[in-house]
């Protein structure tokens, strides 16, 4: 008895101490990376619905998921009256974990193009589909599976630096799907491996650990120590390199270079390849298909010495990537926009760069505030001026106004 | 290899608990074995370079018994005494020799080499008997614990305690594990946290405004002590883990009500070390000089001080500036004393405003050291006072993000202060009839701690903020 009292006492005192500790790293400030995805058998990794917690690495930003799984306010599965919905597919750059839910791109897009439609019975609801990591294939099978249920009528989906590199199995070493061409047709890749747990019990058993470790500083602290530190240290104890097996890929070489090798060149035909998939997808949904390619951080980079610095170190010429996609765009008849010259006109003519957060340097990484303003502004322009959805809706918002108008006494 | 790293975590329990469990005549080599691999992780041959220059000390050790009270001791301990003062020398004027170029530099130089030259020191005086066997010395020289940045143990304090270990004492270790605890908290917490305010002030003196100014001014005492502090916690909570008691480096310097008593509690091995084998014998040398020869010794002492942390003009700046502190409160304390005797209400407003005056001294000494040069450090002197009218955009300023976690340094200042009374006063070792829950709880505790700390060490960034007195 009394060494079940003694104990009892000691496990209290334990779990007293552990409290403390959590209390203290979180006076202290102290966050690691929380977890925001789940599992998924298509996507092979998506966001969790309902999951929330802090993005430190870029800025301190607390973020929730809505109930979808999406970076955006809580939607409906069918649009209102009078709502006309944009989706937009990206990576982490339109995700913006980085920033206030309403400073995000898509949300500043909505706004503005509500702004335009002011006063009409017509409002426009922008769908945030990106997702932090999100390959030309995921984003592809993102618009296949999940996006039609909201019944867009619009389409922008954002390709960026790491789009090729992301492409092909050749030169990608991530856990994501792929696509192959076989007999001049792109099918899954065979080797393709889906997540082992993504039954819906495994998901769901995965979700609920997620969503308690995002509570407790000290169990995200075991996480992070246990998954980042463990692999340093291994790699310590190794005293050598670990061998990759493949070579690493510069994603700006594919970026500002044509394609050096045959791999790129095949990376390149496969994004294309799904890319047409997506336009075909779109066409059979009814939907407007709009390209956009979102560029690197040294394109926006205002301060000039340092991007003739980089061109000139690296040996770049023009910008082969978003010439391409921009031929590839005029090819398949459907409208592209092109960030970069426009951004970084906006990060001069501002003298203030587009990316960058108070723990990070300036001009590197994802869009600020100020970016996602700069881009918002940027697609809201160029939707306006060519977006045929977005056209006739003005015309008929128009006519709408101008019968009220003629019907005021 | 980083005190501040989880490697140094791992090495420290490996090391301790083998040191537990050999026997007691293999402790020693153990020790040996342990600090020379320690030492090799920074760089080999340094290592062997610290091996030759034991080998030359044990052996002069040896010859200078032999040779006592002749005068050919008294020629070779000032050979190998000149001998270790180049050696130092050598090495610490090296990156200004070679200017711009990277040069290795032995760690913890300084520490073992003043090490030796105690031990020499002390033979020639007949202090202490030379040590006859060479493991020991060896490892009373390289013990990595006391190498990184001190404390500076003298041999007729380490030996003993190693030749006669004790036995195995949950205490002991439990104390050893609180004071390693304690030193991390004091870097990570305070001394890191605050060096964002001091970096703050020293990256904004064009400003405009006096805030960065004051906060680096003030602040970075108190980043220093705890840093400083931090270090010789968990280099005296190893030696205590590993069986050796380690004497003090500090004794609440800030609660100092004079500038010569804040020299003796701040970094007291190394100042017990001068006043000994350098001060003294200046002194003594310099007595029929009469004041000249205490002003002359006080000031020489306190560039030796400044110098030692590097040839440069802001620690040549910084041990001047001490040196003339020093002079003027020593030459004024007699009739300062015999003022206040006749005064006693205005001793009693000098017991208060002594320390306030004496951390303004040691403020102004430190913006020297912390200065990247002579002209920073007069500009960050002179904007002390510049502008005080933004005082409020100026504080937002201070602790806007990234600095805006960093106040936690200020409880966690007042914690570890009221941690160092505890230990100091009363001990960190659990009191003997303690209730046998209590005791569970504190070694559960305990091993809770060190897995969260070496957890924080796997998780944290590799290369963060290392010890500022690592590098002298």
């Amino acid at each position: 008895m009394r060494n079940f009292r003694d104990f009892v006492l000691a496990a209290v005192c334990v779990i007293a101490y552990a409290a403390i500790w959590e209390m203290a790293l979180r006076m202290v400030g102290v966050r690691y990376d929380y977890s925001f995805y789940q599992a998924d058998p298509v996507l092979y990794a998506k966001y969790r619905p309902n999951a929330e917690g802090w993005e430190v690495k870029e800025s301190e930003n607390f973020v929730r998921m809505n109930s979808f799984g999406m970076r955006d306010r809580e939607r409906t599965l069918t649009p209102a009256q009078g709502t006309t919905r944009i989706a937009v597919l990206g990576d982490s750059l339109e995700a913006g974990m980085q920033v206030p839910l309403e400073k995000t791109m898509a949300q500043l897009l909505e706004h503005i193009l509500n702004d335009k439609f002011t006063g009409s019975r017509h409002s426009i609801e922008v769908l945030n589909f990106a997702q932090g990591g999100a390959t030309i294939a995921q984003e592809c099978l993102m618009l296949r599976d999940r996006v039609w249920a909201f019944q867009p009528q619009i389409v922008i989906l954002f390709v960026g630096s790491t789009s090729i590199p992301t492409a092909t199995r050749q030169l990608s070493a991530s856990d994501t799907p792929f696509y192959i061409f076989s007999g001049g047709r792109l099918i899954p890749d065979p080797k393709n491996q889906p997540p082992a747990d993504s039954s819906s019990e495994a998901i769901r058993q995965h979700d609920a650990v997620s969503n308690l470790m995002n509570r407790y500083r000290l169990l995200l602290l075991v996480r992070k120590a246990t998954q980042d530190g463990v692999d340093r240290e291994r790699a310590k104890l190794s005293f050598m390199r670990r061998p990759t097996g493949q070579r690493q890929y510069n994603p700006m070489d594919t970026w500002f270079q044509p394609p050096a090798t045959a791999e790129e060149q095949n990376a390149w035909y496969v994004a294309e390849g799904l890319l047409s998939l997506a336009i075909e997808d779109a066409r059979h949904h009814g939907a407007e298909f709009w390209l956009a390619s979102s560029g690197t951080e040294i394109e926006d980079n205002p301060n000039a010495s340092q991007r003739e610095a980089f061109f000139k170190e690296h040996n770049y010429g023009v910008t082969y990537a978003e010439n391409r996609f921009g031929v590839f765009a005029t090819t398949e008849g459907i409208p592209y926009i092109r960030l970069e010259p426009d951004l970084l006109q906006y990060a001069e003519s501002n003298m203030t760069p587009v990316r960058g957060f108070f723990n990070t340097q300036p001009n590197r990484g994802h869009w600020n505030e100020r970016g996602n303003s700069a881009v918002a502004c940027i697609v809201a322009d160029r939707l306006l001026k060519g977006s045929d959805v977005l056209r006739s809706l003005a015309e008929a918002s128009s006519s709408v106004l101008s019968d009220s108008q003629k019907s005021t006494p | 290899m980083q005190f501040f790293s989880f490697d140094f975590l791992l090495f420290l329990a490996i090391t301790a608990i083998v040191f537990r469990v050999i026997p007691r005549r293999w402790r020693g080599h153990w020790i040996l074995l342990a600090s020379y691999a320690f030492y090799c992780t920074w760089d080999v041959r340094m290592a062997i370079l610290l091996l030759v220059a034991t080998v030359f000390c044990f052996v002069a050790g040896l010859q200078i018994r032999e040779l006592r009270n002749r005068k050919a001791a008294s020629v070779l301990t000032l050979g190998a005494v000149s001998a270790f003062v180049l050696y130092l020398a050598f090495f610490k004027a090296r990156p200004l020799i070679a200017s711009g170029a990277s040069v290795a530099i032995p760690l913890g130089i300084s520490y073992y080499t003043f090490r030796l030259i105690s031990y020499l020191l002390d033979v020639y005086w007949g202090k202490y008997d030379a040590e006859r066997q060479f493991v020991p010395f060896a490892a009373y020289v390289a013990f990595f614990p006391h190498l990184v940045a001190g404390p500076i143990q003298r041999a007729s304090s380490f030996l003993p305690q190693l030749n006669a270990p004790q036995n195995w004492q949950s205490n002991s270790v439990l104390a050893g594990l609180a004071r390693i605890m304690l030193g991390f908290f004091k870097k990570s917490v305070v001394a890191d946290n605050l060096g964002l305010f001091v970096d703050y002030g020293y990256q904004h003196m064009q400003s405009g405004s006096a805030i960065p100014h004051l906060a680096a001014f003030y602040l970075y005492p108190l980043q220093l002590y705890a840093d400083f502090g931090g270090l010789t916690d968990i280099a005296i909570g190893t030696g205590l883990l590993l069986g050796i008691e380690s004497p003090e480096n500090f004794d609440l310097p800030f609660w100092a009500t004079s500038i010569t008593e804040f020299w003796r509690r701040w970094h007291m091995t190394l100042t017990s070390f001068l006043r000994d084998y350098v001060f003294i014998p200046l002194r003594m040398a310099t007595r029929s000089w009469g004041q000249f020869g205490l002003i002359l010794s006080l000031i020489l002492i306190m560039l030796l001080i400044g110098i030692w942390h590097g040839f440069s003009m802001g620690f040549l700046a910084f041990g001047l500036f001490h040196g003339i502190a020093l002079t003027i409160d020593t030459m004024s304390s007699s009739r300062c004393k015999k003022y206040y005797q006749r005064n006693p209400r205005v001793a009693l407003t000098a017991a208060f405003f002594g320390p306030v005056l004496t951390y303004n001294i040691v403020s102004v000494g430190n913006t020297f050291f912390r200065a990247p040069s002579l002209g920073s450090a007069a500009q960050m002197l002179g904007g002390l006072t510049s502008n005080l009218t933004h005082i409020g955009s100026g504080l937002s300023a201070l602790v806007a993000p990234p600095n805006h976690y960093a106040w936690v340094a200020f409880p966690g200042l007042v914690l570890a202060e009221i941690a160092d009374w505890i230990r100091s006063h009363k001990g960190l070792k659990l009191p003997a009839l303690a209730p046998r829950w209590i005791r569970w709880s504190a070694y559960a505790c305990m091993t809770l701690t060190c897995i969260f700390v070496a957890l924080l060490f796997l998780a944290r960034q590799p290369g963060a903020d290392p010890f500022v007195y690592a590098k002298f």
